[in-house]
C-alpha cells in the first residue's frame, strides 16, 4: 500500500475511534423521566363534608370562593365571596359592608377571628400582611395579629412591587427602585437609567434580599440584575430587550438566586444574574407561577395566556422536559413540590410530580 | 416646626413657561365634579387623614381625557400589579418639560393597548359606576421627583366664593384657647391649629391655596400648596418650607400653621386664606397675655 493509502486509511480509523470514545465515553447521561400523577380531587358542592381538625392547612381561593384545605384533600372550611380574598396558608382577610361603611377582618386558617385590621386595601405578599393607604403611595405593614408595624410612604405611584424576608421594594412610575427594611426604615434609592423614559415595569426581590430584578425603562427596556454590595445594591447583568411593555410585566427571580424568569413577547425569557445564560422558553404567558427543584435543577410552571393554562415543566436552563394543558376553569395553583394544588371554584385537586 | 430651605427655581420656571407661553393642561375630568384638590383633608374608617397628593373627582362614569399630549409610560387596568399590590387602575402620560399626569380610578378594559401617545384632550377610559370609586389626578414633576398642585397647570375654574376659616385655637399640651370665644391666656410657647377649608364644586372641603399668618400685622409664616414631595418614607410640604407633613396635619383634621411664643401683652393674630382665583377670607384675633 502506498504513504497515501495508509494516510487516509489511518484518517478514516482515527475519525472512527474518535466517535466511538465519544459515544461510549463521554456520552451525556440520561435525564430523570419525570411523571405527572393525579393523587386526589374533590368536588366542591352541597354535600362536601368539612374536617376542622388538619395538621396543615392550604389556602385555596378562587373570584368568588374561597376555604383551606389539608395536603390530603380534607377541607376544612368553605366560604363564597362576591371577588378574590387574599389570603395566605396562616389566615385571610375578609372585607366586609356595614351599615358605617366597611370592615376589614384578619381570621385564621380556622376561621376565627384574629384582630379587625386598621388597613384601607390590604393585601399579602409572601405570606406577610400589607396595606396600600392614602394616596396609593404609603404602604402599611402589619405582624401576624394583624397589628400596624409601621407606614412608608413611596415618592411616586408604584408600577412594580416586591418584597423578600428582609427587604420591600417598590418600582415607581419615574423610574425609580426605593427599598425598605422589615422595620419600615429606607435602605436605598436606585434609577437603572439607559432608557428614553424612565419607569420601573416588573420587579422581584431574591429570598434573601440580595437580588433584585427589574424590567425598566421605555425605549429601550431594559432588564437589569442588582445585586447587594456593602452599603448598597448596584448593577451585576443587563441587556436590553427588545420590547417595550407599558404595563406591568411579571418578573420572578427563582428559588436558586441564580436565574431570573421574565415575561417576554416570545415567550419566558430565562437570565441568568451573571449574565451568561440568556434563554427564551417557547411559552406564552401572561401570568405565570413558578416553583423550582433546586436539586435537580427543574423548574415547574404553570403558564396563564389569554383563558387557557397550561402546566409545564423544564429544566433550566431551558429544556422543555412536558407540558399539560389545565382545564380552561382553572383558577387557583399552589406549588408544594413534589405537588402542585390546582383548582376552581367547582374542585381542588392534588397532582404529584414522581420520577420514574 | 422643623424647616427644610431650599430654593425651587425650576417651579418657578414651570410657572413662567405655562404663563408667558400658555403651556397649560386641560381639566381631565370637567372642573365642575372636583370633590377634593391637592392639599385636602382626606380620612378614611381605617387611616388618619393625609395630604392629598393630587385632585379627586365624583364617582361616575365620566370620561377621563389626557390633560396634554404626551407619551403612555404605563398603563394598568387591573386592581392590582404582580405580587398583589392593590391599585384602582393607573395611567401614567410623560409630557413636556419632565412632567408626568397620573391618573387613577378609572374602569377596567377601556383603553387601547396598542396606543403609546395621546393628544391632550384623548379620552383614556371612564369613571367606574360606583358610589365609592373616583378618578384622581396628579401632576408629577419627574426631575425634582415631588408632586405639583395641578391647579397651577389648570385653567382657573369658575369660583368667586372665598376659603371657610372655621376655627382657630391656641394649644399648649393639653390646654386649648379657642380664638373666637377666648381672649386671654398665659404667657408661653403654643401651636396655631386651624380648621380651614375651601369648598369644592362638589361642595366638599378642599383645600385653599394660600394660608398666610401675621401676628402683629408682621408675617411669620405663608404656607403655599404648590408641592409636596417625599424624603426617607416621610411627606413634605410647599417649597418655600418644606414642612414635615405629620407637623402640619393634625389627627383631627385640622392644620397646624407653626408654632408661636407669645410675652405678656396685647396681640393680633390674622390669618389669610386664599383659593386658586385669589378669593381672600380674612380673620383676625384679638388676645392679652398675661
Amino acid at each position: 500500500m502506498t504513504s497515501k493509502r495508509w494516510k487516509r486509511l489511518w484518517s478514516i480509523l482515527s475519525i472512527i475511534f474518535v466517535n466511538l470514545l465519544y459515544f461510549f465515553i463521554f456520552v451525556p447521561r440520561l435525564g430523570i423521566e419525570l411523571a405527572v400523577s393525579p393523587r386526589w380531587k374533590t368536588n366542591i358542592n352541597a354535600e362536601t363534608t368539612y374536617n376542622t381538625n388538619l395538621t396543615k392547612y392550604i389556602g385555596y381561593a378562587t373570584s368568588n370562593r374561597y376555604g383551606y384545605f389539608g395536603p390530603n384533600g380534607d377541607i376544612a372550611f368553605l366560604a363564597d365571596a362576591p371577588n378574590k380574598i387574599q389570603f395566605s396558608d396562616n389566615s385571610y382577610i375578609l372585607k366586609e359592608s356595614t351599615p358605617d361603611g366597611s370592615s376589614v377582618t384578619l381570621k385564621s386558617a380556622k376561621n376565627t377571628a384574629i384582630a379587625v385590621l386598621q388597613a384601607s386595601s390590604p393585601f399579602y405578599n409572601k405570606g406577610k400582611i400589607f396595606s396600600v393607604d392614602a394616596d396609593g403611595t404609603c404602604l402599611s405593614a402589619y405582624n401576624d395579629l394583624g397589628n400596624k408595624l409601621w407606614s412608608y410612604i413611596f415618592p411616586c405611584h408604584l408600577s412594580s412591587f416586591a418584597s423578600s424576608n428582609n427587604i420591600i421594594a417598590g418600582g415607581t412610575v419615574d423610574g425609580w427602585i426605593e427599598g425598605v427594611d422589615i422595620t419600615g426604615q429606607h435602605v436605598f434609592s436606585f434609577a437603572p437609567g439607559g432608557s428614553r423614559l424612565p419607569v420601573i415595569v416588573g420587579l422581584d426581590i431574591s429570598k434573601s434580599g440580595d437580588y433584585i430584578a427589574a424590567i425598566s425603562g421605555i425605549d429601550k427596556q431594559r432588564l437589569v440584575v442588582l445585586n447587594k454590595g456593602n452599603n448598597n445594591y448596584r448593577v451585576v447583568s443587563h441587556c436590553y430587550l427588545e420590547n417595550s411593555y407599558r404595563e406591568p410585566v411579571q418578573i420572578v427571580i427563582l428559588d436558586d438566586e441564580k436565574h431570573v424568569l421574565y415575561r417576554r413577547p416570545d415567550g419566558l425569557g430565562l437570565w441568568s444574574v451573571d449574565g451568561k445564560i440568556n434563554e427564551v422558553l417557547p411559552i406564552k404567558a401572561e401570568t405565570f407561577t413558578v416553583a423550582l427543584n433546586a436539586e435537580r435543577n427543574i423548574a415547574f410552571l404553570v403558564a396563564k395566556y389569554r383563558n387557557k393554562q397550561e402546566l409545564v415543566v423544564f429544566r433550566i436552563p431551558a429544556t422543555i422536559l412536558g407540558r399539560i394543558a389545565l382545564p380552561d376553569n382553572t383558577e387557583y395553583f399552589n406549588f408544594e413540590l413534589p405537588s402542585v394544588y390546582i383548582g376552581s371554584s367547582d374542585w381542588i385537586a392534588a397532582l404529584d410530580f414522581v420520577e420514574k | 416646626m422643623r424647616l427644610y430651605t431650599r430654593k425651587y427655581w425650576l417651579l418657578a420656571v414651570i410657572l413662567f413657561v405655562a404663563v408667558i407661553f400658555g403651556f397649560a393642561f386641560n381639566w381631565p375630568v370637567s372642573d365642575q365634579r372636583m370633590n377634593l384638590g391637592f392639599g385636602s383633608l382626606k380620612d378614611s374608617n381605617f387611616t388618619s387623614a393625609f395630604f392629598m397628593h393630587g385632585m379627586e373627582f365624583a364617582p361616575g362614569q365620566e370620561a377621563l381625557k389626557a390633560a396634554d399630549e404626551g407619551e403612555i409610560i404605563f398603563y394598568a387596568d387591573k386592581n392590582s400589579l404582580y405580587q398583589s399590590y392593590p391599585i384602582t387602575s393607573l395611567f401614567a402620560v410623560s409630557h413636556k418639560s419632565d412632567l408626568l399626569t397620573l391618573y387613577t380610578g378609572f374602569e377596567n378594559n377601556a383603553f387601547s393597548t396598542y396606543l403609546t401617545s395621546v393628544k391632550s384632550g384623548d379620552v383614556l377610559g371612564y369613571g367606574i359606576n360606583s358610589e365609592v370609586n373616583s378618578i384622581n389626578f396628579y401632576c408629577y414633576d419627574i426631575k425634582e421627583r415631588r408632586y405639583i398642585n395641578p391647579t397651577i397647570l389648570l385653567p382657573q375654574s369658575l369660583d368667586d366664593k372665598p376659603p371657610i376659616i372655621r376655627s382657630a385655637t391656641l394649644i399648649q399640651d393639653s390646654a386649648e384657647i379657642i380664638l373666637e370665644t377666648q381672649k386671654a391666656m398665659r404667657q408661653g410657647q403654643y401651636d396655631l391649629i386651624v380648621d380651614c377649608y375651601d369648598m369644592s364644586p362638589m361642595g366638599l372641603q378642599s383645600a385653599p391655596a394660600k394660608i398666610q399668618v401675621l401676628i402683629d400685622g408682621v408675617e411669620v409664616n405663608n404656607f403655599v400648596y404648590d408641592a409636596s414631595w417625599v424624603k426617607a418614607g416621610h411627606n413634605f410640604l410647599f417649597s418655600e418650607i418644606g414642612l414635615d407633613e405629620s407637623l402640619y396635619v393634625t389627627k383631627a383634621r385640622r392644620i397646624r400653621l407653626g408654632t408661636y411664643t407669645f410675652l405678656r401683652g396685647r396681640s393680633v393674630i390674622t390669618i389669610v386664606a386664599l383659593d386658586t382665583n385669589n378669593n381672600k377670607r380674612e380673620q383676625t384675633y384679638s388676645i392679652i397675655v398675661q
